[in-house]
């Protein structure tokens, strides 16, 4: 099983690492990249300074196992990856990243949206929307 | 019987902590779920249940066994 979740941001040192490795795999044409970063939403006039994210890791580990599974049936790929953090991640700062790659363009662009969605859709995943007031609320996904 | 109960999102608020242990006296996961609503303030929250790391359906009810590992999921937040 593909390790999906990290304590902490992911950090633009990492995010270089990975591209990095694939510069063995020739085949590949075509990369595509999602990052999400916490927003800084506000609400009520109370700004959000960070979310606290918690996982059922074992139900979304089996689910992002399928996810990865369908993608590749789905889509040509020559691989993805995601990655999404845990704890408290600041405003600004990297919580979700998907990299997808394969021979061609087109299929990266299909393939990362879709595989967002999944990832948002179907993988027990919550976040605590905390406050500059240290308030919070349980963030909702649009 | 013995169960564990985990909680998430909202509802780790509203009942208090993440995980605990409980002895019930019901059969099913319909009975367990009637029981919760009629002590806990939790009618308002729409939630989802996982018995032993697998989803169920709404409208199943499945027989609990002791050991049991049943987690409550609000609609999921990531990204």
């Amino acid at each position: 099983m593909k390790k999906v979740f990290i304590s902490g941001p992911i950090s633009s040192d990492f995010i270089g690492e990975s591209i990095a490795k694939h510069q063995t795999k020739t085949s590949i044409g075509a990369h595509n990249i999602f990052l999400g970063q916490v927003r800084a939403d506000e609400v009520d006039g109370k700004k959000v300074a960070a979310i606290e994210y918690t996982c059922y890791e074992e139900l979304a580990n089996t689910k992002l196992h399928e996810i990865r599974e369908e993608a590749f049936e789905k889509f040509d790929l020559i691989c993805m990856h995601i990655y999404h953090s845990l704890g408290t991640i600041k405003t600004g700062e990297v919580c979700f990243f998907v990299f997808v790659s394969a021979k061609r363009r087109k299929e990266v662009y299909a393939a990362t949206e879709w595989l967002v969605n999944q990832v948002k859709d179907r993988t027990p995943i919550y976040g605590k929307e905390i406050f500059e007031d240290e308030t919070h609320q349980w963030k909702v996904n649009s | 019987m013995k169960v564990t109960l985990k909680y998430f999102g909202q509802l780790v608020d509203v009942m208090g902590n993440h995980e605990e242990t409980q002895e019930i006296d019901v059969k099913n996961s319909n009975e367990l779920l009637e029981q919760m609503k009629q002590n806990n303030p939790i009618s308002h929250i729409p939630f989802q249940l996982a018995i032993n790391d697998v989803l169920i359906d709404q409208e199943e009810s499945k027989k609990l066994n002791d050991g049991d590992v049943i987690a409550l999921l609000p609609p999921y937040a990531g990204g």
